[in-house]
Order: structure tokens, then C-alpha cells, then sequence
């Protein structure tokens, strides 16, 4: 079987995404579980300098900075083949990281090219006086 | 609330990352590529092709590659730019808004656990051959009873579905596999055929005293045809042994007046003729001295054409017995391809092989990255006694 993976938008259109990338996992604290994820803030990201950034989540402050990556990335989209049962019986997709298992899609469009991220590698620091956003912390 | 982009954010200022809308239900995988794939994507696009039980490979028009997800401990978040409607995102837009109070913001589109990395492999022409031998071209095939069904013929596209090859590769396959084109679906002719057909070629033209260089190929056709052979399967020997000639060439050969522009010419390859004829005697005895096969070779072949040893590189090999030299069929196309099978195989013919022997048998070996000396290094054991001795090949 085949997949085509192609872009829409076109070369000039392609447009830059970014990746924010840090140690450890987020959680939604338990008392806030039950809500839907896009009701929450994850942090506040500021640029301090031209490639130096503070991302704060919770009472953590982490420090990074903007990297180029050696080598772009597209995002790729899957776009499932239109088979309405089978979107209906199954809306869920288990998203497997495997990529013997793309047999659902029928195509990967590019919807966006990465060439920065910002990676926070260093230990995150402590704020002790901010405590109003409880609902995430870094583990 | 304004949508602003993390990488263009102003210097001293901030704003809030919120998951996004669809986080979480988005499926989306990061592919790292190099420039020139990235463009071939953005121009027009690639392939992934691969069956059930195969991994999945990734075609660019001239390439394959393989895919290998590399996974991350750390948390990666996809951000897209602000999104283009409503408000053009500009750095001026963001000082506004951040002058009018409002809270600038971006949003993660999802979360991803690694990302998929591409590792160019050699192409793999074994299911190829596979495929086109399950039905060859040959005398049997085509009376008409059983030709309805198209069970086992495959088209350009059939083969590009089924195989995880790039259509450059699938392309050289199929010239390397010397398939031709009938009826639509790709095919292999059954050597017993081709060869027949060749002869022949070969017997008309020493008949009508035609030149192996300048072969008309409206006359090859139509004698052959009259013995019941398609003008395609003609043509496509003489592709296969042959080349056509330039018109200056021709118009140079047709000295005896019958010239013709509307007909190609064809120049029958030397080599391909000796090796024709060595073939045959191959196989009529397995093992021939060296000195009666040469005597018996020369003798078969049409005026003007010197055999020599050295066109069966690859095809025979010759052992010392005595006194004698002694040579036997052995064919580097019925070995295997793959490199740790093909040694394999060599070393199970023979324990010990000498270089000049040893590569006409590897040459054809290839892997990105890997050159014949690697190969070596990794399959074989080089012993050399002394400096002026040839080194000797043995297994690892």
C-alpha cells in the first residue's frame, strides 16, 4: 500500500512551527482532572533576551534557550480515509508511534515546517511566593 | 485574547502557553528531513509504501528510506503559529495588544513522544524478480486459452504499490531485470525463449548475410515474425543484446544502397554474442578444459568476432587440476543479494578465493554507505603471506 505525504500550502506557504521542549512530564493536578485540558494554562513564557527564554509552569521557573535544530521537521497530519463507520464504531485512534501501523490513513499532509525550538534543559528553580496557579506543576 | 508566535515574541515580554483546542485528540508525527527531501515533499511529495508485514519505507522520487521512530523522555510540545485568520500576526500587532492589556497567548496543538528519522537502504530488487517470475513471457504463455486472467502480470503502478521501491529504482530494476512492457503489464522473458529468439537474430543474419552491426531491424522483425514471433518480443532482444545506432552510423552502413530511413539499426553487442555462444556450450557439458572450450568457442562464433575469456567474469570459474585448467558454469546471477548470503555462498563454493576470482562474484554488492572494501572487511578474512603474493580471501 502506499501514503502519499505531500503539502498543501504550497513552499513559500509552509509556515514555521515551533516546539517547546522540556524535562520531565506535565500532570493536571488531581483536583483539576475532570477538566477539559484546554481550560488550562500551561505557563507563562517570556523572552528575556533574543535567544534566551524563562517558561513558567506552576511555582517552577525554567531556563532555556532557542536552538536551531540540525535538521527541519515537518509536522505531519494524518488524514484517515473517509469511511464514516468506521469513524463512528471507533473515534478513538490509538495512536501507535510505529509507522507499520499508518495501514488506517490514507495520506500525511505537511501542515507545518520546524527549524527552532526552545529547549529548557536545565534543572527547573523553585518560586516559592507564587502559589495562585496550583493547576500544573513539573514533576 | 492575542494569538501570538512564540519564536517572534518581542525581547522583555511574555505570554501564556494554553493547551489547544484539539490538544490531545490531533495525530500528529514530527519527520525529520534534510533539505533536499523537505523540498521534494514541498514541490511534490513522497511516498510511503510498505504491505502488512513489511516496515514501512519512505520513496522519494530517486530513494528509499527507512523510517525509525526515535523516542524522547522529554516533553515536546507542537506549536503552530498564530493562526493566520482574524488577525495577521505580525510583531506590530503584538505590541498593540499588549498596550491595550490584553493577554497574549499561544497554544500547543499536541504533545509528541519523539520523532520519525530517515535512513536511506539500498533498494531491494529480490521481490521484483519475484514478482515478474511468477508469469514469464515465453512460447507457452502466450497461446490464448489461458491468457484471459491477469493473475501474476503486473502494471507500472501494480509493482510501485507492492513494492518499497522509488520509481527511479523500480525503474533500474526493471532495466537491470532486462523486463519489457506487453500489453501494459511488466514482464520477464523466459531465458529459454529469449535465448531461441536470439539465435534466431543470430542464424538469420548469417543467412541473409547481414551485418551484426548493422542489423535493420524492419528485416530482423519481419523474418522472425514469420516464425511466429511478436515484433515486441524481437525488439526488445535486440534491445537487450544490443544498442540502436545513430542515424550518422547509418546512414554510414547503408552502403549497399538498401538504405531505409523509416527503419532503426541495430549493432549487436560483441559480447553479447560471445557470451551467447559460450552459453551454449556451458550447457552442454558441465565442465570443459579451457583450451577445447576457447578452440570450440571461436569456432561457433560469426566471422570477425574474437571471444576472450574475460567476458565470463562472473560467469565461470576455472580450477587448476594438474596439469590442466579446468572451467564449470558458475553465475554470479544466481547468488544470492544480499551481502551476508552472497559470501556465504561464495565461501561454500569455494574456502579460499583470490581477489582477481572473488570480485566480478561482488562487485554488483551494494548498500549506502558501504563500499566493496567494507564489505570485505566485515565478511572476509584477507591473508597475504608476503607483499608479492596475491592476497587470499577466506571466510570470517
Amino acid at each position: 500500500m502506499q501514503i502519499q505525504v505531500r503539502c498543501e500550502c504550497g513552499i513559500s506557504e509552509c509556515r514555521e512551527w515551533a516546539l517547546l521542549e522540556l524535562q520531565g512530564v506535565l500532570e493536571i493536578q488531581p483536583s483539576a482532572q475532570h477538566l477539559p485540558l484546554n481550560a488550562f494554562s500551561i505557563g507563562s513564557l517570556c523572552r528575556s533576551q533574543q535567544e534566551k527564554y524563562y517558561f513558567t509552569i506552576g511555582y517552577h521557573e525554567l531556563e532555556g534557550k532557542k536552538v536551531s535544530l540540525k535538521k527541519p521537521m515537518l509536522v505531519l497530519q494524518k488524514v484517515l480515509r473517509e469511511d464514516p463507520i468506521d469513524v463512528e464504531s471507533s473515534p478513538v485512534v490509538l495512536s501507535t508511534q510505529y509507522p507499520t501501523q499508518v495501514q488506517k490513513t490514507s495520506e500525511l499532509k505537511a501542515i507545518g515546517i520546524i527549524r527552532h525550538k526552545i529547549l529548557f534543559k536545565t534543572r527547573p528553580k523553585a518560586l516559592i511566593s507564587k502559589s495562585e496557579s496550583k493547576t500544573k506543576e513539573l514533576k | 485574547m492575542g494569538n501570538a508566535s512564540i519564536l517572534e515574541l518581542n525581547v522583555d515580554s511574555s505570554l501564556e502557553v494554553y493547551y489547544g483546542e484539539t490538544f490531545g485528540s490531533e495525530d500528529l508525527k514530527l519527520l525529520e528531513v534534510d533539505e533536499p527531501i523537505l523540498q521534494e515533499i514541498l514541490d511534490r511529495g513522497v511516498v510511503i509504501r510498505g504491505g502488512l508485514n513489511d516496515e514501512a519505507v519512505l520513496c522519494t522520487s530517486s530513494r528509499t528510506y527507512a523510517i525509525k521512530f526515535v523516542m524522547s523522555s522529554n516533553t515536546i510540545l507542537i506549536m503552530p503559529p498564530p493562526s493566520s485568520h482574524g488577525s495577521s500576526a505580525s510583531g506590530e500587532e503584538l505590541d498593540t495588544k499588549s498596550e491595550t492589556g490584553g493577554k497574549r497567548t499561544a497554544s500547543a496543538m499536541a504533545a509528541a513522544t519523539g520523532h520519525l528519522e530517515l535512513v536511506e537502504v539500498a533498494p531491494n530488487f529480490e521481490k521484483l524478480k519475484s514478482l515478474l517470475s511468477e508469469r514469464l513471457y515465453g512460447e507457452d504463455t502466450d497461446s490464448m486459452d489461458v491468457e484471459e486472467s491477469t493473475s501474476g502480470l503486473y502494471t507500472w503502478d501494480d509493482l510501485l504499490e507492492k513494492l518499497q521501491l522509488s520509481e527511479k529504482e523500480l525503474q533500474e530494476g526493471l532495466k537491470s531485470l532486462a523486463a519489457v512492457q506487453v500489453g501494459g503489464f511488466w514482464r520477464l522473458v523466459d531465458k529459454k525463449y529469449m535465448h531461441c529468439v536470439f539465435e534466431l537474430i543470430l542464424l538469420n543474419a548469417m543467412q541473409h548475410d547481414w551485418s551484426l552491426q548493422g542489423l535493420k531491424e524492419k528485416e530482423v522483425v519481419s523474418a522472425l515474425m514469420a516464425d511466429g514471433y511478436s515484433a515486441q518480443i524481437v525488439i526488445h532482444c535486440l534491445a537487450t543484446y544490443g544498442q540502436r545506432v545513430s542515424l550518422a552510423f547509418e546512414a554510414g552502413i547503408a552502403s549497399n544502397g538498401s538504405y531505409d530511413l523509416d527503419s532503426h539499426v541495430w549493432e549487436l553487442n560483441e559480447r553479447h554474442v560471445c557470451l551467447h555462444y559460450a552459453n551454449q556450450l556451458l550447457s552442454s557439458a558441465s565442465r570443459w578444459r579451457v583450451d577445447d572450450f576457447v578452440d570450440a568457442w571461436q569456432q561457433n562464433l560469426p566471422s570477425g568476432v574474437q571471444a576472450s575469456l574475460d567476458m565470463l567474469k562472473g560467469k565461470i570459474l576455472i580450477e587448476k587440476l594438474g596439469s590442466d585448467s579446468w572451467l564449470y558454469p558458475f553465475s554470479v546471477a544466481n547468488l544470492p543479494s544480499n551481502p551476508a548470503e552472497r559470501f556465504a555462498a561464495l565461501f561454500r563454493e569455494r574456502p579460499r578465493w583470490e581477489w582477481e576470482d572473488l570480485e566480478p562474484y561482488i562487485s554488483d554488492l551494494r548498500a549506502p554507505g558501504k563500499s566493496v572494501d567494507a564489505l570485505l572487511l566485515k565478511y572476509t578474512r584477507r591473508t597475504q603471506p608476503t607483499a608479492e603474493t596475491p592476497p587470499i580471501f577466506t571466510a570470517r
